[in-house]
């Protein structure tokens, strides 16, 4: 059994995990690919990041403490894996895993099949994908009304 | 949702004013820094928020300078926060926050637009000492 206890210590494998399968993630040849991690608002994330076809869209997996106990004592985190795609107006996220599970009971082929699941299904979305519309960045002073979407 | 999308509106009213927001297709950290000081007259002396899981209540009480942190300019009401900056885990509460000036920040990159999210937020890539942290410190959002 992998000896990553901890949340923080679940974080330093996927970092090392992730550069790791830099090469694996390279065959795909995505076009202007960003891969990037770090901790926002709560969730340490792992995203890839490329643009194709008009779209921006995103491959992601993250680990979000549910817990009062800090990372450094703490097994459990929310594991979620999404995908995304947008353009300046609309856009779409799906959560395709989204669980409270301990990372050393997750095999590194696991990882790679959800990664690689992200990646696949960010691949194949379409501008008719994008089923939402940013509700905000509208002129103030252009007859401004609540967007439809509330 | 609507007092988020109109707070939300009034801070984009007052950002560009001055500045200009970048569009959601830009990565806010790979954009040039700037002097906090500069960010803090473009807000007008309004403060950063940094928005914290229960488990983080007490981790930045002295500060973070060793990684980045992204934070916003709106307050957003737990209900909405995390279809607003597009978190994860929708069932875990950001119920607290930290409020940061942004005049003791070395360096800040933004403001730019969440990408699939609503927001405005800015990224502090050398995160923030403590002087920056307002002396309420950590505050309930309600």
């Amino acid at each position: 059994m992998p000896e990553y206890n901890t949340i923080s210590e679940q974080v330093e494998y996927l970092k090392a995990w992730s550069s790791q399968h830099a090469g694996q993630v390279a065959a795909f040849e995505l076009p202007e690919l960003t891969i990037d991690n770090g901790e926002r608002h709560g969730s340490w994330f792992l995203r890839l990041l490329w643009r194709d076809q008009g779209l921006s869209r995103s491959a992601e997996l993250a680990l979000t403490n549910s817990d009062i106990t800090p990372d450094e004592s703490t097994e459990y985190a929310l594991i979620t894996v999404r995908s995304t795609a947008s353009n300046d107006e609309r856009f779409v996220i799906e959560n395709l895993y989204d669980k409270r599970r301990s990372l050393r009971r997750i095999s590194s082929e696991q990882l790679d099949d959800w990664l690689m699941s992200a990646l696949e299904r960010a691949r194949a979305y379409t501008q008719a994908s994008l089923s939402h519309a940013y509700p905000t960045g509208i002129e103030l002073h252009a007859s401004t009304q609540l967007p439809n979407d509330f | 949702m609507p007092s988020s999308w109109m707070a939300t509106l009034l801070d984009q009213e007052q950002i560009e004013a001055t500045s200009t927001i970048v569009p959601r297709g830009e990565s806010i950290e790979f954009m040039p820094g700037r002097p906090g000081t500069d960010v803090a007259t473009e807000l007008g002396g309004r403060l950063l928020i940094r928005y914290l899981t229960a488990s983080q209540v007490s981790e930045f009480n002295d500060g973070s300078t060793d990684r980045g942190h992204w934070v916003t300019t709106t307050a957003i009401s737990p209900e909405d926060v995390v279809f607003w900056l597009a978190l994860f885990s929708p069932l875990v509460p950001r119920q607290h926050a930290l409020l940061l000036d942004p005049s003791q920040i070395n360096e800040i990159r933004g403001p730019a637009w969440i990408r699939v999210g609503a927001g405005i937020e800015y990224f502090l890539p050398h995160g923030f000492a403590k002087d920056a942290i307002v002396d309420v410190g950590v505050i309930q959002v309600r």
